[in-house]
């Protein structure tokens, strides 16, 4: 399977779970938004980190 | 001149010494109101009664001899997700429009009425502040002053094309990625998004909390801090905000910039620029005698924690509407929003770790300066309705882009002040930011009257709204 089809069943899987019900239109569109988040995400996600790094749950500037 | 048209000082130093009422304020703003805004679309509701028993009140006030505070008769509005008491707070949606009206002011207009000032109604926005262009399809498209066929930016778009437009001297936004400094740069007008914490949020709707910001627009910088000021104080109803002292930034007006240290940062911030925002760089640039810093290499990563933050948080608020109303959501950023609702917890846990690493990197940069200068948007105004952006070479999707520079900034909370520069691409505006360290909204005062002293940074009227 290529990583659009990938991505294709993970929004129909995960949209599933979530009960939010959408219709093959709204997959197809959803799941274009969706390619447009891993393409965003790519720099973060590709940032190294480590374990001891402090995730600051009280933020603080 | 006309006294509505002039600055928020000026008309309440005039409305101080009986040169003029509030009330005939009030009645001029609504009438320029009335006259004007459908051009640009910039008002929601504009609350007539409400602006006249404010000036009755500030009037009868006067009468007694009290002092009616720094905003004296000063008309304001603001973006409609701030509660003002008998309005139903919209958030931009179909969705809220079928709430009661607030029982409340929210803290900010509270504020804003203690210090005198006329609410005069609410503003135009993006859906839930989701989107950087006000293309609000249940409530039309904020237009541009300055080139009516453009966006006035976003999601505070009724906000900046207030101000430009002169309706009002002073309007409130809010900046969870940009709401603030991109209009500001659409309209050619000043914006303050102040530090994360500093200001209370309690009474607007939430879009994504830990980055979710408020603050003031303005035609002078003077303006600018005095609503900053205005809008200062505790809040225990928000539980984001820090608790700070009152730290007044308009006694530095006229401080000057002797001292300071300047860095205009380069790398990330260097790519994709349109002319117009480079030489607005440049001319900032050399007029502060500014150094070039280059940006900290996880700056891009910082900018996509912001956006998987955004993502996670903007679903999570509006997961009840995604399943049962979505059919009423705003179609240009309904689809986003259920994306973001499937990206994973890891994803958004890495996010936080990133935004940590990237807010100590920015830490080590004010240890050498105090204001640093970047873009605030890549371009100015763009047509309404159109999709994509190509820039430098690169062709991107334009509404979830235009927040390129101001993105990893606020994902870190610190403060900046859009300044404005004036027919950056023909008739068009474009703005820079400034940043500073948190709780220096000061140094940024500073600079930006600095910058307006010089003449190089000014916002008047647009000119098809000029008296």
């Amino acid at each position: 399977m290529d990583e659009a089809n990938d991505i294709a069943a993970y929004v129909r899987a995960a949209a599933n779970l979530q009960g939010l019900g959408l219709d093959e239109a709204e997959l197809a569109r959803v799941t274009a938004a969706f390619v447009l988040v891993t393409r965003f995400a790519e720099p973060v996600l590709t940032w190294p980190v480590d374990a001891t790094v402090e995730p600051a749950l009280v933020f603080q500037p | 001149m006309s006294i509505i048209t002039q600055s928020a000082g000026d008309i309440a130093r005039e409305i101080k010494s009986g040169a003029i009422s509030a009330t005939e304020v009030a009645r001029a703003t609504l009438d320029r109101v009335q006259a004007l805004d459908s051009k640009v679309n910039a008002f929601t509701e504009v609350t007539e009664a409400r602006a006249l028993a404010d000036a009755a009140a500030v009037d009868a006030a006067i009468a007694r001899g009290e002092d009616v505070g720094p905003l004296a008769g000063v008309p304001y509005a603001v973006k409609n997700l701030f509660d003002i008491e008998g309005v139903t707070t919209l958030a931009g949606s179909k969705i809220e429009a079928d709430n009661a009206p607030a029982t409340a002011d929210c803290f900010a207009v509270a504020q804003l009425k203690a210090a005198g000032g006329l609410c005069i109604g609410a503003l135009n926005m993006d859906e839930y502040a989701y989107g950087f262009t006000t293309e609000n399809t249940h409530y039309g498209p904020a237009r541009n002053p300055h080139d009516l066929t453009r966006s006035a930016g976003g999601s505070s778009g009724g906000s900046g094309a207030a101000i430009a437009a002169g309706l009002v001297p002073l309007t409130l936004g809010t900046d969870t990625n940009g709401s603030i400094r991109v209009p500001a740069s659409m309209n050619g007008i000043f914006g303050l998004k102040p530090t994360y914490g500093r200001l209370s949020r309690a009474g607007s709707i939430a879009f994504v909390p830990s980055l979710d910001h408020i603050g003031p627009f303005a035609r002078t910088v003077a303006d600018l801090a005095l609503a900053y000021d205005v809008m200062q104080g505790r809040d225990e109803a928000d539980a984001g905000q820090v608790p700070r002292p009152l730290e007044p930034v308009l006694p530095d007006l006229g401080a000057g910039i002797d001292g300071l240290r300047f860095g205009r940062l380069g790398g990330y911030f260097d790519k994709p620029l349109g002319e117009a925002a480079r030489g607005a760089v440049e001319r900032i640039s050399a007029a502060l005698k500014a150094v070039s810093v280059a940006a900290p290499d996880i700056t891009a990563a910082g900018r996509s924690a912001a956006f998987v933050i955004t993502g996670v948080e903007g679903a999570g608020q509006h997961r009840a509407h995604l399943r049962e109303r979505r059919a009423d959501m705003e179609p240009l950023s309904r689809d986003r929003l259920l994306a973001g609702a499937l990206i994973p917890a890891e994803w958004y846990q890495h996010a936080l770790k990133v935004r940590a690493l990237w807010r100590a990197a920015m830490a080590e940069l004010f240890r050498d300066y105090d204001v640093l200068i970047a873009p605030a948007t890549a371009v100015p105004a763009q047509p309404i309705g159109q999709e994509r952006l190509t820039v430098d070479g690169l062709t991107m999707p334009l509404r979830p882009s235009f927040g390129l520079f101001t993105q990893p900034i606020t994902c870190i909370g610190l403060p900046v002040l859009a300044v404005p520069l004036q027919n950056a691409e023909g008739k068009l505006p474009i703005a820079v930011q400034l940043i500073a360290a948190p709780w220096r909204e000061d140094l940024l005062v500073r600079t930006a009257a600095a910058l307006e002293e010089q003449g190089i940074c000014r916002s008047p009227i647009a000119p098809a709204f000029q008296d």
